[in-house]
């Protein structure tokens, strides 16, 4: 009697590379960061977007969550695509995990 | 290349190089919506520095090669730019675009000033006799140390070195060149401590003499005061037998003051030939400047029986030393002239002829009595002359060897 096949189990590439439920480009984003420091000087990294910006408050969509920086005399020194630098007198910084 | 070029009020606070070369704009963005317009120049890799809100809406500042690129962005969120301010070198070498000769005088002075000021403009001595300072100065000018030229801290190491070894007067010479003044510093070197010379040596006769007195400094002395001496007679021996030590050997010194009769002859011819300048004198100049030489005559024309003499000096323009040297070819012209003397300027050059050989035989002389004898021999004129002196007749001479 022929000996029967053993089936293995089936794999996608997803779940061969341990992506699972997340896309690539998901993961290979890379991931804000917000440092602060001491004498009112703020440097985000890899923000998405400025949502509103005033003297008193600034407003930033971080991708998974949105910071709220408020203050006086905020003043935005660098702003670029992957960097924004802020200084200020910092008051409070606010984080609201639902947009809007 | 860093960008951080305004304050939020517009002042400037870091500018290196780089970015006032780049240069950039400070603008405003009126109206529209003004995080949406930011968030796409971020988008569009733009660079914007300095934001800060205003009461109509933002104010921030570019690079200047950015600023083009906004346009678009601003029409597509509706907002309006306005610049406020512009900075760096392309601004403010625009008002020169039709006007490069001021630029270049600029540039111009600036490289001159740099150049200058490596130039020597001046050369002072100090603490130098006139002798001396005309001394050091030719021996500059051989070393091509002057006003006008460019010298390194090298090259007036090594004219300093040789200043220094060709005046053994000096116990240290010194070139200082500060603000494109050379300052030339020295001290006379003190004569060494006076040594008894060790050479064994006899006082003799320069002369027949009579001897009237004897001041004797070191050696045995050989004659009296009151003798008659022949030249060369030993006066004063450097090798005795001594009461205790046996034979002493050493260095004999003395003065010996005597009546002498001295007969000079001397011929004095009346017609001489003489060269002398005349009257004519050209001046040529040649100006040198750093390594340049700038002759200021188009041909030179030399006789062939003139005297040359070169002098050099700095260029002074109402009395300020200018960087420049002057050097002047003075050249005389002379011609050859018979001149005839009379016999009584004949006799008087050949008096003056024997007494400066008098002089020379035996310093201080002094002539007592003296009886002169004046002769014509076809042109020439023979003047004889018997003196009575009295003079230091003693004559240092090295202690005769005795021959195998």
């Amino acid at each position: 009697m022929k000996a029967k096949k053993k089936q293995g189990l089936c794999f996608s590439a997803k779940e061969a590379f341990a992506f699972s439920g997340k896309s690539f480009t998901t993961l290979m984003q890379p991931k804000p960061v917000l440092h602060v420091s001491c004498h009112g000087v703020l440097e985000i990294e890899h923000c998405k977007k400025i949502i509103q910006y005033t003297t008193q408050s600034i407003r930033l969509d971080m991708g998974v969550l949105v910071i709220s920086i408020e203050g006086d005399e905020l003043v935005m020194d660098i702003f670029r695509k992957d960097f924004i630098k802020i200084h200020g007198r910092v008051f409070a910084i606010q984080f609201f995990y639902e947009k809007g | 290349m860093q960008y951080n070029f305004f304050t939020k009020r517009g002042e400037i606070v870091n500018q290196p190089w780089g970015t006032y070369l780049a240069g950039a704009v400070q603008f405003d963005v009126l109206g529209g919506q003004g995080e949406r317009f930011f968030n796409e120049c971020a988008q569009s890799s733009i660079p914007i520095q300095n934001i800060h809100p205003t009461p109509l809406g933002f104010c921030a500042s570019v690079p200047l090669r950015e600023y083009r690129k906004l346009h678009h962005l601003a029409r597509k969120n509706r907002c309006k730019l306005k610049i406020n301010q512009k900075r760096g070198a392309y601004f403010a070498l625009w008002m020169y675009r039709k006007r490069w000769g001021i630029l270049l005088g600029a540039a111009l002075a600036i490289g001159v000033f740099s150049v200058f000021s490596r130039m020597i403009w001046t050369v002072q001595f100090y603490d130098f006799t006139p002798k001396e300072q005309m001394l050091v100065r030719s021996q500059l000018y051989e070393k091509e140390v002057y006003e006008g030229s460019i010298v390194s801290k090298e090259d007036l190491a090594q004219v300093q070195s040789a200043l220094f070894l060709e005046n053994k007067d000096y116990a240290w010479i010194k070139l200082n060149f500060i603000h494109g003044r050379l300052i030339v510093e020295k001290t006379t070197a003190e004569p060494p401590p006076w040594l008894a010379s060790q050479e064994i040596t006899n006082v003799v006769a320069a002369c027949d003499g009579w001897i009237q007195r004897i001041e004797v400094s070191a050696g045995l002395l050989q004659r009296t005061e009151g003798q008659f001496v022949a030249e060369g007679d030993v006066l004063v021996s450097g090798v005795y037998q001594g009461q205790r030590q046996g034979v002493i050997a050493g260095h004999a010194e003395a003065k010996v003051y005597a009546m002498v009769e001295l007969v000079y002859e001397v011929n004095q011819p009346l017609t001489s030939t003489v060269s002398v300048p005349n009257g004519e004198e050209k001046s040529y100049y040649t100006l040198h400047f750093m390594k340049l030489k700038i002759p200021l005559f188009y041909q030179r024309e030399t006789a062939p029986n003139a005297t040359q003499t070169i002098q050099k000096y700095p260029l002074k323009f109402l009395g300020f030393p200018l960087p420049i040297t002057v050097e002047e070819l003075q050249v005389r012209e002379e011609k050859n002239i018979i001149v005839e003397r009379s016999e009584e300027k004949a006799a008087a050059i050949a008096r003056v002829r024997v007494y400066d050989a008098m002089q020379e035989a035996l310093p201080g002389i002094v002539v007592l009595e003296d009886e002169e004898t004046v002769m014509i021999e076809e042109d020439t004129l023979v003047l004889q002359l018997k003196v009575k002196a009295f003079a230091d007749i003693a004559k240092t001479v090295p202690f005769p060897t005795p021959s195998k």
